[in-house]
Formats: structure tokens, C-alpha cells, sequence
């Protein structure tokens, strides 16, 4: 499967004045731009959700639907 | 364990939290997430699926729906709202634009003061019936006059918890989550003295179509938990990380919400009611019976405290309500719940099936395109500053800020459930009895939004695709 074409998205800059942001709002997305993503799934993340999302559902129906 | 690095001022608004705010960890993650869903809405839901199927069936039908339809909720908005540490309103606004999250953020409004209104009133029927079993209540008074007096006071009790933002669901759920044992233990009580009817007792709408009973099991648990997608994002903002909010939100909420509603299931198919504070009294006597109601109004309470701060957060992304104090935003948020509840009780609960169906048909189109957008469209990339910037040429401006293939999407999504499904007289067509409705609207909305975005554009739908990303 091909991997999706991501939209990209522009590099962090300074606010401009038609973008004001309340000073301490400002100061929070400055910290997120550099080093405050807390990131994304990992591995064991995606192994919880299919285990829980999807394989233990999958298993209750077939179970319920012979029960 | 207390929330301290949480500035009042971030606990209180919807800006995004700093990673250093967000010190949830899974274990007190959970212990919220669990409180919060334990409600009266679990005996509702078990009831519903209690019409179309038995026991066994029901309790496998409802579990799988709910994981699915928590595993859908989780994805949509989780990744984003954990990365960033912002509620789930905020993390539609690259889908919706940045005047057009105005249609989830009404959506998140109703299906919260919805819910709330309906816990706050029943907990406060349990309240004035566990007063009427005390003796306490004065003699020609009644659950009815009690009611609305109960409702305003909860709202108070409420109103004062919540002054201090976050911190004071924290403590509350502390306290409270001892209440989902007790639910437990009312489940064991049911089915360990009635197993014997439990096991043959028969539902009494069922359709002759096994398929289509059991199909609409797993609906209504996917619907039912979908509508917590408002939940979702106000509580797991607080986690470090979204890995760590992943078995808190799975478990905790996906599954503490089935198991309870097996206590609705298993009394509408032996006892002919869901509601414990009633059957409990026939299968234990009066002690069991002031149990339930405690045990009801409390469980109400704990969820009605996260359901009003979820929403006033929702509220701080108007300007308008953008710097009204905090206790003036909690006003604004418990007044229609306050309202309802003192004026209009009996008759929001006649028409709470209405209720039921608009979540139904909302949620699951909007989940199908916060999928679609970020692990399809943006390939998991979010520009946190475009979330909140008012520049006429921010990224997620789209057209005069509102995206129209979100909104066409959400449009298509919404008829492709109701040509499945009728949520108010369950008449089925088409798939249904194959598919269920949620997920195959989900997957419109998604493929819909794929689609109408390649054809307008990434400028039309907020993204500029001119410029190159910058680096990670």
C-alpha cells in the first residue's frame, strides 16, 4: 500500500500583527513548536488499540453470536 | 497527587498544555476516565440492547460496539489533543476551519448539556426516592416536587467543585471511583440470584432476523460511546503523551461503560426495569435499595462534574467567552442543564430518544473525518499555531475559515446513517444488518473528505500546499 502523500503544512514563524495571540497563549505555542509535541502512537500504542479496538470485539461477536 | 504544575490559567482555558501541566498518569487517567463514564446512561444503554437481545448476546453485542465506537472516538480526536495538550473542539479546527468548528463545538454543546441534564435529573429522582425511603422527606411531598430543587442544587454543588478547573475533577473522581466497584457488586448481586431466569429470560422487541438484533446491539453500543468523543479530549489532555492515555481510554472507559450497562441489561430482561434503585429493592430489600440510590446519584454526580468542565473548556474557543472568568463560564455552562432540570424534567425525559438518535447520526461522521484528515491527509502533521491563529492567511483559514469539503463531508456522513438507519423507529435498509450504520457513516464522511479535498484543493481545505514543510 502506498504511503499517503502528506499536506504539508509551513514552518512555525513569528506571529505577524493581523495574528495576535494573547502573550501567554503565544509563549505556550512557542514551547509546543520546539519541543512540546508529546508525539504520536508508537508500537505498543497501535498493539492496545487492535487488541482492544479491534481483535477483542472481533472475538465477543463471534463468541456472542454462537452463544 | 496534585495538579501542580497546572497554572489556574491554563486549567481553566482552552489553550494547549504544556507537556510540563500534563502529569496524569495512566493509573488517575483511568480512575477519571472510569468515573466519568460510570453513569446512569450505562443502565439506559443496556436497556435498549436488552429490547432486541438476551443476555449473552447483549453483553457480547454491547462490548464489542462500545470498544469500537471508543476505539473511533479515541483516534479522532486522541492523537491530537494528546500531542498538544488542547480539548476536542480545538482539534477540529483543521478539519472544520477556523470559524467552522463551530458545528462540532455546537454538537459537543447538545450531546453534553443533553447528557448532563438527563444525569442531574435522574440522580436527582434517586435522591428524592432515597429521601422517601429514609422517611426524611415531609409528608405530601413527593420525587416529583423534590426534583427540580434537587437538580439546582447538584448544579450548585457542581458549580463550587468545578471553581477549581481540572483540580477539582481530579479530586472528585478520587473520591468517586469507588462508586464502579459498588455497580459491580449490584451486577454479581443480579446475576448470580437470577441466573437461572437470566439465562432464558427473552427480549421483547425482537426482530425475527437474528442478524438484525444482534447488529443492532453493536450499534447501540458504537453510538453510545462515539458521544463521549467530548469526554475524550478534555480528559486525556492532561496525559503526558497519548501512549499513555491508550489502555486508560481502551479499558477504562471502554470498558467499564459495557460492563455497567450490563446491570440495565440484566434487569430489563428479568425485572422488566433497568434502573437499579428499583430492582434492587425486590432482589435485596430496602437496604439494597438505599445502596442503589446512593450509589445512582453519586455515580450521576462524578460524571456530571467532568461533562460541565468538558464543556465550559469547549466555551473558552469563542472569542466572545475567550476571557470571561472562569466562574462566569461555568455559569454560562450549567444554566441550560439548571434549566431543564428545574423546568422541563418529564418532559426531557419523553423525548430523550430524539436525544439518542442525534448522536448517533452526528458523531460518527465527524470521527470518520478527523481520522481521514490526520492519519490520511496530514500524514499525523498538526501546526499547533494555525490552531489558534487569527491571521487571515493561517493555513487552516480555508474559505472565510469554514472548509466546505468538512462540511459537505459531515453532510453526506449524516445521510448515509439516516438512509441505513431511522435512529428514531430503528426501520432499517440497505447494509445495516451487516455493517450497522456508525461505521459505514464514519467511512462516508472519511472517503467523502478524502475525495472532496483532493478535488478542491489543499488551499481550499486548509492546508497550503504551496509552501514546504518545514522540518520536524
Amino acid at each position: 500500500m502506498p504511503k499517503p502523500t502528506p499536506m504539508p503544512e509551513p514552518r512555525p514563524s513569528l506571529p505577524r500583527a493581523a495574528d495576535y495571540l494573547a502573550p501567554e497563549l503565544a509563549r505556550r505555542i512557542e514551547i509546543l513548536e520546539h519541543d512540546g509535541d508529546a508525539g504520536d502512537f508508537d508500537s505498543a500504542s497501535w498493539f492496545w488499540l487492535v487488541l482492544f479496538g479491534v481483535v477483542t470485539p472481533a472475538a465477543l461477536l463471534l463468541w456472542g453470536w454462537w452463544a | 497527587m496534585g495538579l501542580v504544575g497546572l497554572s489556574a490559567e491554563a486549567d481553566t482555558s482552552a489553550w494547549p498544555l504544556l507537556p510540563a501541566e500534563r502529569d496524569w498518569g495512566a493509573w488517575r487517567l483511568a480512575i477519571a476516565l472510569a468515573t466519568a463514564a460510570a453513569a446512569t446512561w450505562c443502565y439506559i444503554i443496556g436497556e435498549y440492547a436488552g429490547y432486541y437481545l438476551n443476555f449473552a448476546q447483549g453483553a457480547a453485542a454491547l462490548t464489542a460496539g462500545c470498544m469500537i465506537g471508543i476505539l473511533l472516538a479515541f483516534m479522532a480526536a486522541g492523537p491530537t489533543c494528546a500531542r498538544f495538550g488542547i480539548d476536542s473542539v480545538a482539534s477540529t479546527k483543521p478539519q472544520f476551519g477556523v470559524r467552522g468548528w463551530i458545528i462540532p463545538a455546537a454538537m459537543q454543546l447538545i450531546s453534553i448539556v443533553g447528557w448532563n441534564s438527563l444525569l442531574l435529573i435522574f440522580g436527582a429522582k434517586s435522591a428524592a426516592q432515597l429521601l422517601l425511603a429514609l422517611g426524611a422527606m415531609p409528608a405530601g411531598y413527593g420525587a416529583r416536587e423534590l426534583v427540580p430543587a434537587a437538580t439546582l442544587i447538584a448544579c450548585a454543588i457542581i458549580y463550587l467543585t468545578l471553581l477549581r478547573g481540572a483540580t477539582g475533577v481530579t479530586k472528585v473522581s478520587n473520591v468517586l471511583a469507588a462508586h464502579v466497584p459498588i455497580g459491580f457488586w449490584m451486577l454479581y448481586l443480579l446475576v448470580s440470584r437470577r441466573w437461572p431466569e437470566l439465562r432464558l429470560a427473552q427480549p421483547v422487541m425482537a426482530s425475527p432476523d437474528r442478524l438484525w438484533n444482534y447488529t443492532t446491539g453493536v450499534e447501540i453500543g458504537i453510538t453510545s460511546t462515539m458521544s463521549w468523543w467530548p469526554y475524550i479530549g478534555a480528559m486525556i489532555r492532561m496525559a503526558p503523551n497519548v501512549r499513555t492515555a491508550v489502555v486508560p481510554v481502551m479499558l477504562g472507559m471502554g470498558a467499564s461503560i459495557p460492563l455497567l450497562s450490563l446491570i440495565g441489561l440484566a434487569g430489563i430482561l428479568v425485572l422488566k426495569t433497568s434502573d437499579p434503585a428499583e430492582w434492587l429493592r425486590s432482589v435485596g430489600g430496602p437496604t439494597y435499595a438505599v445502596i442503589a440510590l446512593i450509589f445512582v446519584s453519586v455515580a450521576n454526580f462524578g460524571t456530571a462534574i467532568t461533562g460541565i468542565y468538558s464543556s465550559a473548556i469547549g466555551l473558552r474557543n469563542f472569542a466572545a467567552l475567550e476571557r470571561v472568568s472562569w466562574s462566569t463560564l461555568l455559569l454560562i455552562t450549567i444554566a441550560p442543564v439548571a434549566l431543564v432540570g428545574a423546568l422541563i424534567p418529564e418532559l426531557f425525559f419523553a423525548r430523550f430518544g430524539a436525544f439518542l438518535a442525534f448522536l448517533g447520526v452526528a458523531f460518527a461522521p465527524l470521527c470518520g473525518i478527523q481520522i481521514a484528515d490526520y492519519f490520511v491527509l496530514r500524514a499525523r502533521h498538526v501546526d499547533i499555531r494555525a490552531i489558534y491563529s487569527r491571521d487571515p492567511a493561517a493555513p487552516y483559514r480555508s474559505v472565510g475559515g469554514v472548509n466546505p469539503a468538512a462540511l459537505l463531508a459531515l453532510a453526506l456522513g449524516c445521510a448515509a446513517y439516516l438512509k441505513l438507519l431511522n435512529p428514531l423507529t430503528y426501520t432499517s435498509s440497505g447494509p445495516y444488518r451487516f455493517l450497522t450504520a456508525s461505521l459505514p457513516a464514519a467511512a462516508t464522511a472519511a472517503v467523502c473528505y478524502i475525495l472532496l479535498t483532493r478535488l478542491l484543493g489543499g488551499r481550499v481545505a486548509g492546508a497550503r500546499l504551496r509552501q514546504p514543510r518545514g522540518p520536524e
